[in-house]
């Protein structure tokens, strides 16, 4: 793609009251035994750039697929533009105002990466005239396959047709667009111009539905998430409140003994006299920052306007911060947090590093502090 | 990054309710998969296929008939002779046979004979014949190949999906995939008549062929045969169509319905054998059992179709009729309905499978 944007693109304005455009009504898909999708209630509204997450098998494509008609739910509905898709015109009617990749793109690969633009305008019953042949041209432009239009859609590398995936995506300017893993096989170049991309469709009024665990990545376009595992939904909402969600203080000791003592003085309190401690943690301090002596911080998750009340908390029981800090909480953590991230395998964030997470204590970080606590007391 | 307008436009796609849009959606749907199969290799490859064969039988037969005319010995006329009267050239089985030698007259006109035997499938309208007797044997095995290509590539290709998450109902997409074969099946069979139509008025008469005239009702009869010689490679094409999408698989679609002809093949003898053994009321449900196979039928509707155009051609004047099986005769109008029955049969079994299957990878 022929794009020229900053290496980091501010995520476009949260459009929170917008009209539902995609909603799910207790969505569900079985295959034999297996729960695919269970019970899903998602929200996607006009303007949102939404970000479905999960690992592997967590049921995205799977809804991406019912969303789309592929496959048929085994309970539930959804709702597309305000109408119910198991009527079959306002599903056909519905999903022209959608362009979509699912998984890896599919074309003919005996023809031309134009000639499989024009198939995709006929499938989604563009007028056969000029506007449209400039439509194709100017979108094999936008994403960067213009010199390479004439050929083979097997002559393209992996990124090249990623990038017809997107383009056939875009084609007929969508009120929905659906991308599931839209930077597969691309290059970081690329990745950069998808992101870019994104947010300036969100712009323009289109509403873009993001399946993706690049969870970094997500962080920077979406402005709505919902987050799945083994097919239900663990979480939904605005970014920006997820985030805040998981931010808290950084406290750093000089006496190693401290460490456990804070955490535990910490924790019992987010029970009691602090309801607005939401738990509490080790972190590993980030590469190149001070390293106190235990070689871990604790992080007491709340806002950071509690950071004086904490400290005074821990100085009632006779222990004493050498530092105190902001910690910005990201996706990748909440995620991972939320989904107990056994076996997965994110893509890293930039910044901090996973909590610990312990064993039977998964999916809470009050319960992977004291699954710690108990570890270093043994 | 270059500007590009994204606003949403939604008019012009939406909107496609009434029957007609939804006919010139089809219909565009359908130049749309010709497109597709004509841009493939494999189709210019199996068209080439059927007119080179065509072209190197037809060459065939010019050449045999060179030989034949050109040939100085002639078949003489020999008879069983009564002892008697033996006097040489036993024939080995203790009787005698002697062979008059032929006038030269009787020679001309065992020549010509041979001749007019040799040219009939050369001259029109019994190149007709020859042409569309081709297109039913070899047109019907290279149109299964494509229509199984064709049909199954779409679900191992995955671009199916391509159409489906578009908006295009599953029930379009499957009219618009027929649509295409049946203007596959009627294409292949008008090109190959008019192939056979144009050898049979050049070549023919080149040969020393007289033209016949066509009898009466020749156009509505020419018209009937190339009918049903399209509903032949339809027919077949179905064949392709239902196990291509039953089994989303290509190589089904290609060897199903062949398959399925050499399976009629070996039942028809093997029934017969087993009738001829049997005798009896069972052996004449089994006799018929033939009558019902879609092959049998489509090949009695052909040779009934040609039937008011047979009547032109000197070497088959009063001829058989009917496709049959084991000299039976398999009536028309039975022929037509078990054909578009079958027809119908596999194309609604392939809507039905589609109406609620899951389309994944």
């Amino acid at each position: 793609m022929d794009a020229t944007v900053p290496a980091q693109h501010a995520p476009p304005s949260a459009t929170t009251g917008g009209e539902v455009v995609l909603r799910t009504i207790g969505l569900s898909k079985q295959y034999g035994r297996i729960t695919a999708v269970n019970n899903l209630g998602l929200d996607v509204r006009q303007g949102d750039v939404f970000g479905l997450l999960g690992p592997n098998g967590s049921g995205k494509t799977t809804t991406l697929r019912m969303t789309l008609g592929l496959i048929f739910p085994t309970a539930g509905e959804i709702e597309l533009f305000g109408a119910r898709i198991s009527d079959t015109n306002h599903r056909r009617a519905a999903l022209k105002r959608i362009g979509a990749i699912v998984e890896q793109p599919a074309f003919y690969p005996y023809l031309s990466g134009r000639e499989n633009l024009r198939g995709v305008a006929t499938f989604a019953a563009m007028p056969s005239d000029a506007a449209t042949s400039r439509r194709v041209d100017e979108v094999l432009e936008l994403v960067g396959l213009a010199p390479r239009a004439g050929d083979a859609y097997r002559k393209y590398s992996l990124g090249m047709k990623q990038r017809l995936g997107i383009g056939a995506a875009l084609l007929a300017r969508p009120d929905l667009i659906i991308l599931d893993e839209p930077t597969n096989g691309l290059d970081p170049a690329g990745v950069v111009e998808v992101r870019a991309l994104i947010g300036e469709l969100a712009r323009g009024g289109t509403t873009v539905l993001l399946s993706s665990h690049l969870l970094h990545e997500v962080q920077q376009v979406c402005t709505r998430v919902a987050i799945l595992k083994q097919g239900n939904l663990l979480a939904q909402g605005e970014v920006s409140t997820l985030l805040a969600a998981s931010s808290g203080v950084l406290l750093g000791f000089t006496d190693p003994a401290e460490l456990p003592r804070a955490a535990g003085v910490l924790l019992q309190a987010a029970g009691s006299e602090a309801p607005w401690l939401r738990g509490a943690g080790y972190v590993p301090p980030e590469p190149g920052a001070w390293v106190p002596p235990g070689g871990w911080l604790v992080r007491a998750d709340t806002d950071v306007a509690h950071a004086a009340a904490i400290n005074a908390l821990l100085a009632r029981h006779g222990i004493f911060a050498a530092e105190v800090r902001r910690y910005e909480g990201n996706l990748e953590q909440y995620f991972l947090a939320l989904t107990g991230a056994e076996g997965q395998t994110p893509a890293p964030a930039p910044a901090q590093a996973a909590m610990p997470v312990v064993p039977g204590a998964s999916g809470t970080i009050a319960g992977a502090i004291a699954g710690a606590i108990e570890g270093g007391r043994a | 990054m270059t500007p590009v307008n994204t606003a949403p436009v939604t008019a012009s796609a939406v909107g496609t309710s009434s029957p007609i849009a939804w006919l010139l959606d089809t219909w565009r749907l359908t130049r749309w998969y010709l497109f597709a199969a004509w841009r493939r290799v494999m189709s210019k490859v199996l068209l080439g296929i059927l007119l080179g064969l065509f072209v190197l039988i037809t060459g065939f037969i010019v050449l045999g008939f060179v030989v034949t005319q050109n040939s100085s010995t002639v078949a003489r006329d020999c008879q069983p002779v009564p002892a008697a009267t033996q006097q040489a050239g036993d024939n080995g089985n203790g009787g005698q046979v002697v062979c008059e030698p032929l006038s030269a007259q009787q020679q001309q006109q065992i020549r010509d004979q041979q001749a007019d035997s040799i040219r009939a499938p050369l001259t029109f309208p019994g190149s007709l014949q020859f042409a569309g007797g081709y297109t039913t044997f070899m047109g019907v095995i290279l149109l299964a190949i494509l229509a199984g290509a064709m049909i199954g590539s779409e679900f191992g290709q995955g671009t199916i999906r391509l159409a489906l998450s578009r908006g295009v109902g599953r029930a379009q997409a499957l009219t618009a995939q027929v649509a295409a074969l049946a203007v596959l099946a009627l294409g292949i069979g008008l090109g190959m008549l008019l192939l056979g139509a144009l050898i049979g008025v050049t070549i023919g008469p080149a040969l020393g062929a007289t033209l016949s005239a066509l009898p009466a009702g020749g156009v509505g009869a020419l018209l009937a045969y190339w009918l049903a010689v399209s509903l032949y490679l339809f027919a077949i094409a179905a064949i392709a169509f239902f196990l291509a999408t039953l089994a989303r698989s290509t190589a089904a679609g290609i060897a199903g319905p062949l398959g399925y002809l050499i399976f009629e093949l070996i039942a028809i003898g093997v029934l017969s054998i087993v009738a001829l053994a049997i005798q009896g009321d069972t052996g004449d449900f089994l006799r018929h059992v033939p009558d019902w196979f879609l092959g049998q039928n489509l090949g009695a509707l052909t040779t009934a179709a040609f039937q008011p155009l047979a009547a032109a051609v000197p070497t088959i004047r009063g001829g058989a009729t009917g496709g049959g099986n084991g000299g039976q005769t398999i009536g028309t109008m039975h022929a037509l309905l078990v054909s578009l029955a079958y027809c119908a049969l596999l194309v609604g079994s392939t809507y039905f499978i589609m109406r609620r299957r899951d389309v994944t990878d």
